[in-house]
């Protein structure tokens, strides 16, 4: 019995040693597919490679994103194009809750940590142009998200709180320009430096690009509050002119794509959920454009209304019932470049701003009587002239007939009548000089809907047909969707900082789609 | 089974008194449920000494004087008497007796236990018929009605697939609710849905964490413990089982056949929807793409294009089992071969399973070795995906116009001018639409799955009463997936597609257990374990997707236009220590402790050990005292336990994962380090009490349940810097009661009724969810969002909703549509049911045995998203009234509800059917408050008639035993509230309940099964 017990002792110390032990435990419960963040902090190489993402989320690169960021929401409501799916309701003026929660976590929950990432990490090492950088792209990144929803969280973001107030846009593009400065300065003070090398999809890293970029972006910026301040509107601009900004095509804001990292155009195209709008059947048929094929594609039905074009644009805000019946093979597609790789789409880049845009900005300043380098006609044509360059193979004699041109839009069918009455030919008045500028930049931004539609609520125009049907009790078939309204994630999370934010006075008009933003003050 | 350990030790330790009597009388003793012979039935001339047994082939011989009276008996069985007659032959069928009151149980780690001595709620699963009325889809849904507690509901995938079980109600937030699975005392990692009912011995569900405690982490959901089958002692048996069963679904979406493809009553070839004219008038443009198929097609009513999509099913499913052994060494090998073939064609699964467990006794006895190995090979084509994948043909089927004839849909493929394939369909290209034909012959997916499970286990006895075990055990899973979608799969595949998916999966446990039980006295006794066990789980999934093919069709990898591929890994190690041990009094008063340490790689390494622990006492009070006659048992038990849980890996620090492209993206969940094991504590109560010499029984369980410090990701502003933080907190509140009654109101020598009620009503609730959380809400989708509020029951789903003014009353808007709620803010149901129930009746009359399983499921709600794309399609025959715009919502449509105009006036605006349930129905924005249904359903779930031959005339071949069986399951609805089958739900997670999104029809199946013994 003795043995017996001395055996068991041996026996059950043994299995209790062994299953007391926990070695190695740490290791096991470390995931070797991942990187702990710790491993981000002294690597330029993998701080460069989070830059990459920032960047890349930043435009909503991930195609399903850009769809309920950008394409569902401010690419139709600019009229670009006028969806094609029954189910659709943003077309019908509805913003869906649903992809506007998802839009808002694609900003919050994706790239605004990955932006304070770099940021924090660049400032950490030291490293000041890449730190310039991540401002610059701060700066961007946030000014789209405040000119959708208006106050947001912003200086808050990242204190890890149960509640994160939301700042005024004022305060917020207030901050815009400050960080544009500190930025400016930093790039300054390291001419000819670079940071992040490839990983930069824009510029490669290049501290003179960057440079430029901020300029251009302080120039947006100071136009976009022209009504609301325009001190401070002239004062930026004249600061970003003189500074120098995009000029030239090849200083162009585009983020590459790659084969993994694609234009989200590319996929989402095939999915056939969109088409041309009415609006810009109107406007590039009527002046003959040669844009038009490369944004669009012929109608597979060819010339339906029997206008002599197989361009066929679709009226915004059709009717569920009416999309029970496809529109899609009776519209114009988009061009071949941007749809699949496979059916012979090149994957082009993903444009955030062309020099073309400048020269708009300038113009419209120009007109306003600032010193833009220039008159508001002669930098008019340079815009004109620096898109046909980007976008078409004209040469410069048909470019000089299309800026001399003296056609009109066209009604998209019959008895529709055009959608305006301009020509290209620079106008004698400034209202219709300001609708030119304002609608050749719409044409010459094409496909950044995001910037289309900030500044269709800023100046009105271009002018628009009327949707079909609105479902939307607070904005007609005539009018124009001013912001999106707060999503209800927010309301579950963070209900107290909304009401905060709907308290300031620019939200005066309470969390509607027709509540105009600060600086939409036209 | 634990009837021929019994029989061996009334051969060693039985008497045999000899007599000189008047008369031989013989027979033959079989087991009523399958005919076998039954050998080591007593058999006893009543009031005397004089007995026999029978031998191993069931017969018997004993000399007995005319008119005396024979018992027979056995373990598990029903005594009979007969009384000896003119005839000198008496076979006997002896039948299982529900009541027998010191049947042994398996409980946790393996350990056999009286059933009379436990604790807390246990149920003995019936497992005759489970190899012969086989489910068609997963082993567990055999316990469907069989055990009080238990809700199963189906996956929606065909043939395979797995079905969500849970005992006494969901509880956790973002782990799983269902139960872990034992078999042969250790855990596999995954379910029982490969294992051959053919294999099975017993199967005990212990329903909650007070039985499982000593599982550990993973049984604060309850445990299904399954025992297989070991080899005989004393001879060599052949069975041999063959089935085969047919299937049928069953649609019963209610569609129209007035009206065919169009809009605004026009036709139009390339609609999806059934708004078009009356059907019935002559030929119309033909819908097909095809250049060489333009001729115009007739434009008739196709009432039956839907049902022709499927075919008849079946499972055909054959088994040999080889027992034998001598009293030291057994042997048991099985090999299982099923062929089943859906109802939906091209969806096939083939399984090969083969098991061989052998038992050895050692150096005199003192070693026990018993080790078993089974290999599971599953291969299976064409699984049904759920919901709204576009690869989910029903999506498509479902969705036919009314117009389109079989004949012509089922062409799916034609050749272009090009010398292309491209699909047949009425709207080439659409985002979410396909011919069904095309989605089961061009999308075509084939699962190979191999499974590995086995144990060696050495006991050593170093007394009488003390012993080691030492065991260790493998679930290993390799499933591999691959997916071939041609060109011309819309969106998802325009020039094909490929994707492979691996994944492996390793549970491996070792434990050890050191027991010691002592008879101290007369009245007290006690036995002490204790144990460890070393858990290592590790699983790893690696997937590619060629985002499109550059040779159309030629699925390799090589041919990918945009790989990606993607792994992931998990891991975890668990060692734990328990002890457990019992005191008996007088052998009728038990008292039990468990306690157990768990230390789990997946907690911070400072705060990773969490014990729990268990206490019971019952008391078999008819054994104490004297009780009335006409109770013959009474039985009170209760215990209390608390059981802990670890998480999942690598929750402790915040990641950053590396893209494809040379991108690092953050992780958007922040990780809390100092997080605490989840805890379920868990009381129970209940009786065990039978009547009228156990002819009545009564079991009933009252039982609480509270889940508390789960973890979970809770959603936090993301203006926080992260979308979630992972968070202790909550209390999940489960209370109920199970009650199972047994009768048999009939019981003579040649005809038997037995009959089982089960009841269950559970009532859950969210307590406490966290700090300033009220709600939490998960699992969106376009229907619906599944959210927790504190204060109220488990399960609310919410949806869109009809807009109601302030005073409740509903609007609608100038077009005469509905107003509807922005988001999904409107409160549509709760999918709990109310309570559930199954009646199981078994007659048996002389050879002859009839069974039926009515299981029933009352209350709780199911949001049908397929109803809701109908209505809008146009194909329900709701959708036929007011195609002639004459709709007034709230009046003749919806007449239930007050239906008001903006200005607060009675609503009197008219308009169309087709404007109407566009706004209400459809795919992105439905109203899901109207397409909530009743889940309230009664279902025949099993019939089943056998006949087993009898002896006399199997005496004069090799066979031992021989019964045939039909059977039938799912046979018809005894009552159906829904328009879609409650049951079927799109997956196992928790948000997958009471949402119908392009399920399968319901299925019915029957068959018949032919059982040989040799």
């Amino acid at each position: 019995m003795k043995k017996v017990l001395t055996k068991i002792g041996f026996g059950v110390v043994m299995g209790a040693m062994l299953l007391g032990c926990t070695e190695g435990f740490e290791d096991l419960n470390t995931d070797p597919l991942a990187l702990d963040i710790g491993a981000l902090e002294d690597s330029q190489v993998l701080q460069g490679q989070a830059f990459a993402q920032a960047q890349y989320v930043s435009v909503n690169g991930l195609h399903w994103r850009f769809q309920i960021s950008q394409n569902l929401f401010s690419d139709i409501w600019c009229q670009y194009y006028a969806t094609t799916a029954s189910g659709f309701d943003s077309d019908r003026y509805v913003q869906v809750g649903r992809w506007a929660d998802l839009a808002w976590g694609s900003f919050y929950g994706q790239a605004a940590p990955q932006i304070k990432l770099v940021e924090d990490l660049s400032e950490a090492n030291g490293n000041d142009v890449g730190n310039a950088m991540a401002k610059i792209l701060r700066v961007h990144a946030y000014h789209r998200i405040t000119d959708y929803w208006g106050p947001v969280p912003y200086s808050a973001f990242g204190n890890g709180e149960l509640s994160v107030p939301y700042d005024s846009q004022e305060s917020m593009y207030a901050d815009f320009f400050t960080t544009l400065d500190d930025a400016v300065a930093k790039l300054q003070a390291n001419s000819g430096g670079s940071s992040y090398g490839g990983s930069d999809r824009m510029y490669g890293g290049d501290a003179a690009k960057w440079l430029k970029f901020a300029n251009s972006l302080r120039l947006r910026l100071a136009l976009r509050i022209k009504y609301v301040d325009p001190a401070k509107a002239q004062s930026e601009a004249e600061k970003a002119v003189s500074a120098g900004v995009i000029d030239d095509n090849a200083d162009n804001a585009f983020v590459e794509t790659d084969d993994t990292n694609r234009n989200p155009l590319e996929t989402i195209t095939d999915w056939g959920e969109f088409r041309m709008s009415a609006t810009m059947e109107s406007i590039l048929e009527g002046y003959g454009d040669p844009r038009m094929p490369e944004y669009f594609s012929p109608a597979l039905d060819g010339d339906s209304d029997g206008d002599g074009s197989d361009y066929e644009g679709l009226q915004n805000g059709q009717t569920k019932v009416s999309l029970e019946t496809s529109k899609n093979a009776g519209h114009s597609d988009l061009a071949t470049k941007f749809i699949d790789v496979a059916k012979g789409g090149t994957n082009p880049p993903i444009e955030i701003m062309n020099a073309a845009e400048m020269f708009f900005l300038r113009a419209e300043g120009a007109l306003e009587g600032w010193a833009m380098g220039g008159t508001a006609q002669s930098l008019y044509e340079d815009g004109i002239r620096a898109s046909m360059t980007q976008k078409t193979a004209a040469d410069g004699a048909g470019i000089d007939a299309y800026i001399a041109s003296t056609s009109v839009p066209v009604e998209f069918e019959a008895g529709a009548g055009p959608v305006t009455d301009i020509p290209v030919a620079f106008g004698a008045d400034p209202e219709t000089q300001l609708e030119q500028i304002i609608t050749q930049k719409w044409i010459a931004i094409y496909p950044n809907g995001w910037e289309a539609w900030a500044e269709l609520r800023r100046t009105g125009y271009p002018k628009q047909y009327a949707r079909i049907e609105s479902e939307n009790p607070d904005v007609g078939v005539t009018e124009v969707m001013r912001r999106m309204v707060y999503v209800q994630s927010e309301f579950d999370t963070n209900g107290e900082a909304i009401q905060a934010a709907l308290s300031l006075s620019e939200m005066t008009g309470g969390d509607k789609n027709n509540t105009k933003v600060w600086w939409d003050k036209r | 089974m634990c009837k021929k350990l019994l029989v061996f030790l009334l051969l060693v330790f039985g008497t045999y008194p000899l007599l000189a009597q008047d008369k031989t009388v013989s027979g033959t003793v079989t087991d009523a449920a399958d005919g076998s012979p039954l050998p080591g039935v007593s058999i006893v001339e009543q009031n005397t000494t004089n007995g026999t047994q029978t031998d191993f082939d069931g017969n018997y011989t004993i000399n007995v004087s005319d008119g005396s009276v024979l018992v027979f008996s056995y373990i598990g069985m029903a005594t009979q008497t007969i009384t000896v007659g003119a005839s000198d032959t008496y076979n006997i069928q002896m039948l299982e007796d529900a009541s027998q009151l010191d049947e042994v149980v398996v409980t946790a780690l393996g350990v056999k236990r009286q059933k009379k001595s436990l604790t807390y709620a246990t149920q003995q699963v019936d497992t005759d018929g489970i190899d012969e009325a086989r489910p068609q889809q997963n082993l567990v849904n055999s316990l469907s009605g069989r055990v009080a507690g238990l809700s199963i509901q189906r996956s929606g995938n065909g043939v395979s697939g797995a079905s969500k079980v849970v005992l006494r109600g969901n509880r956790s937030i973002a782990g799983s609710s269902q139960p872990l699975y034992i078999v042969d005392g250790v855990p596999l990692g995954g379910d029982i849905s490969d294992l051959s009912p053919d294999d099975i011995a017993s199967i005990n569900v212990l329903k909650g964490a007070n039985a499982a405690a000593l599982y550990g982490a993973r049984a604060n959901n309850g445990a299904i413990i399954i025992t297989t089958k070991s080899g005989s002692e004393d001879r060599v048996s052949v069975d041999i089982s063959s089935t085969i069963t047919a299937e049928t679904g069953n649609i019963l979406f209610d569609y129209q056949n007035q009206f065919g493809q169009g809009s605004g009553g026009t036709y139009n070839p390339a609609s999806l929807g059934s708004w078009g004219p009356s059907l019935g008038g002559g030929n119309v443009a033909n819908w097909s793409p095809d250049p060489n198929n333009s001729a115009d097609i007739p434009y008739a009513a196709q009432s039956d294009n839907v049902e022709d999509f499927m075919q008849t099913g079946y499972n055909f499913a054959n088994n040999i089992s080889i027992r034998s052994g001598s009293e030291r060494n057994q042997t048991f090998f099985g090999y299982t071969n099923e062929n089943r073939v859906g109802i939906v064609p091209g969806n096939e699964l083939k399984r090969h399973n083969v098991s061989l467990k052998v038992d050895n006794k050692l150096i005199d006895d003192k070693l026990e070795l018993s080790a078993r190995i089974n290999y599971i090979r599953t291969e299976i084509d064409n699984q049904l995906d759920t919901g709204e994948a576009f690869s989910n043909p029903w999506r498509h089927a479902y969705r036919l116009p009314r117009n389109i004839r079989t004949q012509d849909v089922s062409v799916f493929q034609y050749t272009d001018d090009g010398g292309n394939v491209r699909q047949n369909y009425w709207d080439p290209g659409n985002n979410g639409g396909a011919n069904p034909y095309w989605t089961i012959n061009k999308n075509l997916k084939e699962i190979v799955n191999n499974r590995v499970l086995g144990y060696v286990s050495l006991t050593y006895n170093f007394t009488d009463d003390l012993n080691l075990l030492v065991r260790t055990a493998v679930d290993q899973a390799d499933i591999t997936r691959e997916d071939r979608l041609h060109n011309d799969s819309y969106i998802i595949a325009d020039n094909g597609n490929y994707v492979t998916r691996n994944d492996t999966s390793l549970e491996w446990n070792s434990d050890f257990l050191l027991s010691y039980n002592k008879t101290l006295s007369e009245e007290f006794a006690f036995n002490v374990s204790v144990g460890g066990n070393h858990r290592q789980a590790n699983s790893k999934f690696v997937r590619t997707n060629n985002g499109g093919l550059n040779a159309a069709n030629i699925f390799a990898i090589s041919n990918a236009q945009n790989l990606t591929a993607s792994q992931d890994l998990f891991r975890r190690k668990v060692n734990s220590l328990y002890g457990l041990g019992q005191v008996a009094y007088k052998d009728a008063v038990f008292l039990d402790l468990t306690y157990r340490s768990d230390w789990s790689s997946t907690l911070p390494v400072d705060n990773n050990r969490f014990d729990y622990y268990s206490a019971g006492i019952s008391g078999v009070i008819s054994d104490l005292t004297t009780l009335p006659e006409f109770m013959s048992y009474l039985k009170l038990r209760a215990s209390y336990a608390e059981v802990g849980n670890d998480t999942a890996p690598f929750q402790l620090s915040r990641i950053a994962s590396l893209q494809p492209g040379g991108f690092i993206q953050l992780g958007t969940v922040l990780p809390n380090p100092d997080l605490k094991p989840e805890r379920t504590k868990s009381f129970e109560f209940g009786f065990d009490a039978r009547f009228l010499e156990s002819r009545l029984g009564i079991d009933f369980t009252y039982y609480k349940t509270n889940s508390i410090d789960q973890l979970f990701g809770q959603q936090v502003p993301q203006g926080s810097g992260v979308a979630t933080r992972f968070i202790n907190g909550a209390d999940i509140q489960n209370r109920g009661v199970e009650v199972i009654l047994t009768a048999t109101p009939i019981r003579t020598a040649d005809f038997n009724w037995n009959l089982t009620l089960n009841f269950t009503k559970n009532d859950s609730e969210v307590l406490e969810l966290a700090e300033g959380l009220e709600t939490l809400s998960f699992g969106g989708d376009f229907f619906r969002r599944f959210e927790l509020n504190v204060g109220d029951e488990w399960g609310n789903v919410y949806s869109r909703g009809f807009a109601r003014d302030s005073q409740g009353r509903v609007l609608v808007a100038a077009d005469g549509t509905p107003e509807i709620t922005s988001g999904q803010e409107v409160l549509i149901g709760n999918y709990n049911p109310d309570w559930l129930g199954g009646i199981n009746n078994s007659f048996n009359y002389k050879n002859f045995s009839f069974g039926f399983l009515i299981d029933i499921r009352q209350g709780g709600t199911v949001g049908s998203f397929t109803n809701a794309i109908l209505a809008s399609d146009g194909a329900l025959t709701k959708t036929l009234q007011g195609r002639d715009g004459t709709l007034v919502f709230g009046e003749n449509i919806f007449s239930n509800l007050n239906v008001v105009q903006a200005d607060g006036s009675p609503n009197n605006i008219q308009v169309g059917a087709e404007a109407f349930w566009a706004k209400v129905g459809g795919r992105n924005s439905p109203v899901g408050e109207a397409f909530v249904e009743d889940a309230s359903n009664i279902r025949m779930r099993e019939i089943t008639l056998g006949y087993a031959f009898p002896q006399s005339l199997l005496s004069k071949t090799p066979l031992r035993s021989a019964k045939v069986s039909l059977v039938g399951r799912n046979l018809f609805f005894i009552s159906n509230k829904a328009s879609v089958d409650p049951e079927v739900v799109t997956g196992t997670n928790t948000s997958a309940d009471g949402f119908e999104s392009f399920a399968p029809p319901a299925t019915r199946s029957f068959g018949v099964n032919l059982k040989l013994g040799f």
